[in-house]
């Protein structure tokens, strides 16, 4: 208890004010406030007690169509934010949505996969989708400038960020958060997958899910 | 800087074409074992490898650098997630002590292969050359292949 209150005084209300500080908070705030699901360890989802709403942000998927809340509607989302001048992170992490997404392929739910650039300068629609579509011909690449990538990602509590390594023959890196982001039907932020990231379990949390959300 | 950087690394590969054949010590006793390279969407400009050096001998050994005439500039990386937050690394020379093993492997250390020369494709073979410290060579043959996590019936 003692410890919940000096969290809340000393992490959450700062938090609040400076933004910079609420992206850390978030994932730890939500490990603190919510039930995890699998029973593993270690454990790939952590889940709100509540959907939360999405506030609204408007991006292009790699085949020119408005990825926005609208798109979100209707089906489960797994969005992971990454950039195709990433050998080692990002490829293997698609190639886990690829395995995830085949565990799924039978389970009855309508589930898309997207990926969605942190490197808009130059992840072209082009490169997305030959990006994406090499892991799986169902997945989207999604970007949009930096600004309209903030309005989603910064309600995510997701950093990205570029940096400057005069050593490094690809010009420059993107720091990123790794973790990958489960939208319910509703549209509304519903889970998140911390790395490490397995594909059976990430498949086996999703399913307890939505179960519960049926 | 990155001008002598660069002129420094085609010197070194170089030396490593011309004179191959003159094995140091520590070369016979570092092996080189499961290389292979990442097969990248097409039109990748970054593909990852990995693989792993055992030091058989009694001495220290240092991998100063890894270069491979199928790219143009091949640097050392490592990544690092923390607070779930990715991050890529320049990795200096690998030191292996003796008696070691040193692996790069995916979400770790790995070799970052900057612009193929040629598509490469699971089933082509890339020559990577290990440049050790001592100025010895050791030429690595290592396959690209897909990468599969693990597969589900």
């Amino acid at each position: 208890m003692q410890q919940r209150h000096s969290f809340i005084r000393t992490k959450l209300i700062p938090g609040i004010i400076i933004g910079a500080l609420a992206m850390g908070a978030g994932i730890w705030a939500a490990r603190l406030l919510t039930k995890h699901v699998s029973g593993t360890d270690p454990l790939a989802a952590t889940q709100f007690p509540a959907a939360r709403p999405v506030q609204a942000f408007s991006l292009l998927d790699h085949n020119g169509n408005v990825f926005d809340n609208a798109t979100l509607a209707g089906h489960w989302s797994f969005l992971f934010f990454g950039y195709t001048h990433c050998p080692d992170v990002c490829p293997t992490t698609m190639s886990v949505l690829n395995s995830v997404a085949r565990r799924l392929q039978d389970a009855g739910e309508n589930i898309r996969f997207v990926m969605v650039t942190v490197d808009p300068e130059r992840d072209t629609p082009e490169k997305l989708g030959q990006f994406v579509t090499y892991f799986n011909g169902n997945f989207l690449g999604v970007t949009g400038s930096e600004p309209a990538l903030q309005q989603l990602t910064k309600q995510l509590g997701i950093m990205f960020m570029r940096v400057n390594d005069a050593d490094n023959a690809a010009g420059y890196l993107v720091d990123h958060t790794a973790s990958v982001f489960l939208f319910d039907p509703d549209g509304n932020y519903h889970a998140v997958f911390s790395p490490p990231l397995t594909a059976d379990a990430m498949a086996g949390d999703f399913s307890m899910m939505a179960r519960a959300y049926r | 800087m990155s001008h002598l950087r660069s002129r420094t690394g085609l010197l070194v590969a170089l030396l490593c074409v011309l004179i191959p054949v003159v094995p140091a010590r520590a070369e016979m006793n570092l092996v080189v074992s499961d290389a292979w390279i990442r097969e990248a969407p097409p039109g990748a400009t970054v593909l990852a490898g990995y693989l792993k050096i055992t030091n058989r001998g009694t001495a220290h050994a240092t991998v100063s650098g890894v270069s491979a005439a199928d790219f143009s500039s091949v640097e050392i990386h490592r990544t690092v997630i923390e607070n779930g937050v990715a991050r890529m690394l320049s990795a200096g020379p690998l030191e292996i002590p003796a008696g070691e093993s040193f692996v790069l492997e995916p979400g770790g250390y790995h070799l970052m292969l900057f612009n193929p020369v040629r598509p490469l494709t699971a089933g082509d073979s890339v020559e990577l050359l290990m440049h050790v410290r001592d100025g010895a060579c050791l030429a690595v043959d290592a396959p690209v292949a897909r990468m599969i996590v693990d597969q589900h019936p």
